[in-house]
This record gives C-alpha cells, sequence and structure tokens, in this order.
C-alpha cells in the first residue's frame, strides 16, 4: 500500500462524532417493535405447525413405501400363482359341476380360476383394485384349514403335518411313482404303513399322481395368500355371481371369505400445501403460502362431502396503501402532498381458512381421474403488525426524512367466500394423491378481501 | 453512558440483543453508532441517507443477531453488515461511470508531506465528489481491506474493472487534491 493509500485509509477510518443519535435509536426502536409483535407473538404456533409437518411428512413417506412394498408383493404372489398353476394339472370336478363352470366361463366378464392365473395383469389399474393378498383372507383361513383337514378329499393322513402356510412350491407334492417312492417312509421304520404294491386306500395312505389332481384345489385352499381358491374371480364389481354358475368345486364347509375392499373411498383424511395468488395481482403483494388438513366422507358414489383447514401467509411490502388486504389505515394524517406522503407498508400477514363443500371424482377407469369441488370459506385474519414509513421533504433544497409508524390491524372473521376448484386424483389402494387449481371468490364486495388462485397438491389416506 | 466496553459487557449486551432485550439494543446502538456512521459515511455522502443505512443496518444487526457466532468479533460484523447495506442502496447509482471528466491529469503524483495537511473533513470532501462507483471500489480495497475478487463479488462486476476503477479513483483523488491546493494556493 503506497503512502497516498495509507494516508486515506488513516483519515477516512478515523471514527467521528455525528449527531442524531437519540433519534435514530427511535426510528429503529419503531421498527424492532413491530418486528418483534410479529415475531414473538407466533413462534410457539409456528413451531407445533412445522412439527405437526415434519410428522405427517415422515409418516406419508413411510406409508407410501409400504404401499410400494405392497404392490411388489402382490405382483409376487400372482407370479408365484401362475407358476404353481402351471405346473399342476387340470382339476377333476364332477360332471354337474362341469356343467355349471361351462356355464360360468361362458358368461361375460366372469374368469375361471385357471384364466385369472395364466392371464397376465394387462391393466394396472386392476392391480391397484383387486390385490391377492388379503389380510381377512389370512386371519380366517386358520379356521378354514381346520375344516379342511377332517376332509378326505386331501388324501392326506390325519398324522401328516398341515402343510398350510407354506407355499406349494415348498411342499414338494409327488407326481411320479419314482417320487412316491422317494417320499415313502422306510416300511421297517413305520410299520402302520403298507408295501409297496398292496392296495392303497385313499382314505389313509399317500397321496398318488391321480390323487394330487384332485387334491390341488384344496391343497391350494390351505395356502394363506388366496383368499378365495375354489371361486371363480369376476372382474365386473358390484355384480353378484347367479347360483350355479361356480366353474370349480366350493367346499361347502369352508368360510366364505369376502375380498378386500381396496378401494375402501367411505372416508378420506389428508394434508396439502398450497401456493397462491391474489386476483387482481397488486405489485407488492406476495404469493401467498400455505399448508392444511382436511377430511372427507363420500355421499354416494363420487360425491363427497368434506371440511379442510388451511393456515395460510403472505408479505406486504407496499409502496402505497391499497384496500381490500385488511391493512389498517395510516396512523397520521399526511400534511400536504407536496410536503408528506406515505412511502411504505410492510407486514407479515397470516390467516386460516375453514372450508365446508362437496367435491365429485369422475369415476373413469384411468389411475389419474379429473375431480372437481365447491365449497364454502370462512376466513379468519389475526392481528397483525403493518409499518408505515412517511417521508417528510422537508425544507426545499433538503433531503427528505422519513420516519416510521407500527400499526396493529384488527381479528377480522369473513364468510361468503367461495372456492371452486378443479384437479386430477391418483387412487393407490389405500392413499389419494391430487392436484388442484382452486379459484377462491370473495362475494361480500364490502368487505376487504381478495380473490385467490390457488394451487394445491395434497396426499389422503382412505378408509371405511 | 459510556462509549467503551470490555469484551466481558459486551457479551453480555449481545445476549440481552439474542433476548430482544431493548435495553440491550439500545445500549448497543448507542455504543457503536459513532463506528457505524463513520464507515457509511465514506460510500453515502448525504448526511440523511447515511443515517438510514445506519439505521437499516442496525435493524439487521438486531433482527439477524442470532447467527453472530462466539468466534466471530461483533465490530468486523457490523462493518461487514454497514458495508452491504450501504451498498445495496448505491447499487442503482453504480452503474455509468463518466469516462471523459478529469482525465487531463493522470499522471501526476503527490508529496506525502503536503498530503499531512489535509483535515478529516477535507478527505472527506474530496472523496465525496468522486463518482460513487469509484468511491465504493476506492473504499473497498483501500479503507475496508477488501481484495479484488472480494470487490468483484460483492459489487457484481469483473475484477479488472474493480482494479480499473481503483486506478481511476486514485487518479481522481491526485487531481482533486491538485486542484484544491492550486485553488488555495498552497502549491
Amino acid at each position: 500500500m503506497s503512502e497516498f493509500d495509507k494516508f486515506f485509509a488513516d483519515r477516512l477510518d478515523e471514527e467521528g462524532q455525528f449527531p442524531r443519535r437519540d433519534k435514530n435509536w427511535k426510528n429503529v426502536s419503531k421498527r424492532l417493535d413491530a418486528f418483534d409483535a410479529g415475531l414473538l407473538g407466533r413462534p410457539r404456533l409456528l413451531r407445533y405447525w412445522q412439527a405437526a409437518a415434519a410428522v405427517l411428512l415422515i409418516g406419508a413417506s413411510v406409508l407410501f413405501g409400504k404401499v410400494l412394498d405392497f404392490r411388489y408383493e402382490n405382483a409376487e404372489l400372482r407370479r408365484q400363482l401362475v407358476e404353481l398353476k402351471e405346473k399342476s394339472p387340470a382339476p377333476q370336478v364332477a360332471p354337474e359341476q362341469q356343467t355349471a363352470g361351462a356355464d360360468a366361463s361362458e358368461m361375460p366378464g366372469v374368469q375361471t380360476l385357471p384364466e385369472v392365473a395364466a392371464a397376465p395383469p394387462a391393466n394396472p389399474a386392476n392391480s391397484f383394485k383387486r390385490p391377492i393378498r388379503n389380510d381377512h383372507a389370512t386371519a380366517t383361513t386358520a379356521a378354514g384349514a381346520r375344516e379342511l383337514k377332517n376332509q378326505p378329499v386331501s388324501g392326506r393322513p390325519a398324522g401328516q403335518p398341515s402343510t398350510k402356510g407354506r407355499p406349494m412350491a415348498a411342499q414338494a407334492v409327488p407326481e411320479t411313482g419314482e417320487e412316491l417312492q422317494r417320499v415313502t417312509p422306510d416300511p421297517e421304520k413305520n410299520a402302520a404303513l403298507p408295501a409297496p404294491g398292496a392296495a392303497i386306500s385313499t382314505e389313509t395312505t399317500m397321496d398318488t399322481p391321480a390323487d394330487n389332481a384332485t387334491a390341488m384345489p384344496s391343497a391350494i385352499a390351505r395356502v394363506d395368500l388366496i383368499p378365495t381358491p375354489l371361486t371363480p374371480v369376476q372382474y365386473r364389481r358390484n355384480e353378484a355371481l347367479p347360483a350355479g354358475t361356480l366353474a370349480t368345486p366350493t367346499t361347502p364347509s369352508a368360510p366364505i371369505i369376502k375380498p378386500l375392499r381396496a378401494n375402501a373411498n367411505r372416508f378420506r383424511a389428508g394434508v396439502t400445501a398450497l401456493v397462491g395468488k391474489p386476483l387482481p395481482n397488486v405489485a407488492g403483494i406476495s404469493a401467498i403460502s400455505g399448508a392444511g388438513i382436511s377430511a372427507e366422507m363420500t355421499l354416494w358414489k363420487g360425491i363427497r362431502a368434506g371440511v379442510s383447514a388451511d393456515l395460510l401467509q403472505y408479505k406486504v411490502k407496499l409502496d402505497r396503501h391499497v384496500d381490500g388486504f385488511n391493512i389498517p389505515d395510516p396512523p397520521f394524517n399526511p400534511g400536504p402532498p407536496m410536503k408528506e406522503k406515505l412511502t411504505g407498508v410492510e407486514g407479515d400477514q397470516k390467516g386460516q381458512q375453514l372450508n365446508i363443500g362437496l367435491a365429485y371424482t369422475v369415476p373413469l377407469r384411468f389411475l389419474i381421474r379429473p375431480a372437481v369441488r365447491i365449497a364454502h370459506s370462512w376466513i379468519r385474519l389475526p392481528e397483525t403488525y403493518y409499518v408505515f414509513e412517511r417521508e417528510d421533504k422537508g425544507k426545499p433544497g433538503h433531503p427528505p426524512k422519513y420516519d416510521y409508524f407500527p400499526k396493529r390491524s384488527k381479528t377480522e372473521w369473513f364468510s361468503n367466500n367461495w372456492r371452486l376448484g378443479a384437479g386430477l386424483e391418483l387412487d393407490a389402494p389405500r392413499w389419494t394423491f391430487g392436484v388442484w387449481a382452486d379459484y377462491s371468490k370473495n362475494l361480500a364486495a364490502s368487505e376487504p378481501l381478495f380473490d385467490a388462485l390457488y394451487l394445491r397438491a395434497g396426499l389422503q389416506y382412505r378408509f371405511n | 453512558m459510556t462509549n467503551t466496553v470490555d469484551d466481558f459487557e459486551l457479551t453480555k449486551i449481545l445476549e440481552g440483543c439474542r433476548q430482544h432485550k431493548r435495553a440491550s439494543q439500545q445500549r448497543l446502538f448507542a455504543l457503536y453508532y459513532n463506528y457505524a456512521m463513520t464507515i457509511a459515511r465514506r460510500y453515502v455522502s448525504n448526511p440523511e441517507t447515511t443515517e438510514e443505512v445506519v439505521n437499516d443496518a442496525f435493524f439487521k444487526v438486531f433482527t439477524k443477531i442470532s447467527y453472530l457466532t462466539g468466534e466471530q468479533p461483533f465490530r468486523l460484523w457490523l462493518r461487514r453488515i454497514v458495508i452491504n447495506t450501504a451498498i445495496d442502496r448505491l447499487r442503482s447509482r453504480l452503474d455509468g461511470l463518466p469516462s471523459s471528466e478529469l482525465q487531463a491529469r493522470h499522471d501526476v503524483e503527490v508529496d506525502a508531506g503536503i498530503l499531512e495537511d489535509l483535515t478529516r473533513d477535507q478527505v472527506f470532501a474530496m472523496i465525496d465528489r468522486l463518482p460513487p462507483a469509484y468511491r465504493t471500489v476506492f473504499n473497498l480495497f483501500v479503507v475496508d481491506g477488501y481484495s479484488h475478487e472480494e470487490i468483484a463479488a460483492t459489487l457484481e462486476i469483473s475484477t479488472g474493472a474493480s482494479k480499473s476503477n481503483l486506478s481511476r479513483a486514485r487518479q481522481h483523488l491526485k487531481i482533486l487534491f491538485y486542484e484544491d491546493f492550486e485553488f488555495s494556493g498552497k502549491i
């Protein structure tokens, strides 16, 4: 650094004495009052919302992962079922039942079990709607298996261990004479069994290949993962199968296992994130952001009644006073416009919306379906500190001076506000993901409230 | 109210500011008001605008004080905030540099002995007459110790432009210096 630079650095860095310190402190103090009022009043509520949002986000992620696992497991079980059916011979059924089965297979929209097993899932939507795995079936199969154990159709001795719960691929059902020899216990070790070549009673002896064909349907019935093994799978929903159209024999004593209502949609509840923009757009009013919760109940088919609550916020940084945003009047009477004028309005406005309305999802057979909704909103704008900046031009030839005045707005409730929305929904077995565009219209023109356009994205859990 | 404070008391004051205690904030404002005004005054020639810069800077200090760590000296942190606030205020005026004025005596040399006769107010008067872009780069480099890379990043200009502005600022100051002293008959 040269002498020249060093000289200027020393001189310019000397700390001088400056006037109007107290006056400037008052200005800073007023701004801090406004800032603290906006900051200190709501940290607890804000923390609760942040914590709740974090928990919901984690929960939604976990549940979404479970949905994916569920789908993967279904696909794997479906593949195992196809392999199983390919390996096993066709089941033998009684003549009258064969006739009935033929009748059933001729019915439009009705498929027999082998057809279903062999058919690949053509439409991914079907994998959403009819998962093979059934928790209810798992719970009731134990009772069914106990009854099946007493039936002679399987040809399994009473002392033979049950195969319930094991995949068929691991059960090693003997199909050839060699296999039968392999699995037949040594006569010396088990004198109760007849010698090879002796007459075998189907009531008490081991399986034979011929018996396997008969035993296979009931063996399948013991597999936990197949809820209705002996009833035809029907792709037409909400349509009862006529009597006498069964394609395969039904075990009379087996409990009727109803398939799980995968499309549970009686109730739904979830969370929403949204962004919005006031209409008409005003420079200085920021975008609206927020989050909310919602709950809905199906009234009839795709029509639902719902309630939701949203927490919203937006920032105000205007160079003038505008109506329609619940901003209080300036806290002073400006003098002559040539001398004094309002040059700034700042605030951080929060609000809550409570909505009640109807929604309708168009019942299209697609993964993504359109939906519309209408809701009435009650809007609450809590008290908020606004800071007004005033410019005093002072004497001619002198620079202007600025003063700051904080003022608190009142808490206001607004009604007669309506929301019209349209969106797209994606249904998973238990979840609905959706994006919507909502137009919020304030029909009470005299109230200081604005219209807005919102974009919402949400996740809802469905249950019955 | 004294204008000096030791480290222990400063720590207590800063802790009070973190808890939004108005008395601590007022004490801190009083302690560093002149220091902040001195810094802002170098960048902004208008006294009222200088006060606005300082008020804005202190508002930032009080609202962002949670970002101040114990390892960072408060004085240096305040200095940075005041400089950045002043530059933000001047940013719209940093474009459009004069190119033709004061070009005649760009290679003059200044005697260090004569410089010593300059008072602080005279130095500030010379600095105020520099174009804002030159004055800002000169202050950042010579007084506040910024490198050309830091200046380039702060002002969003190239390093070459920073060096060029600094060189021209020095030449302007030398020319102003000779004009003033020739006018007063000291040279």
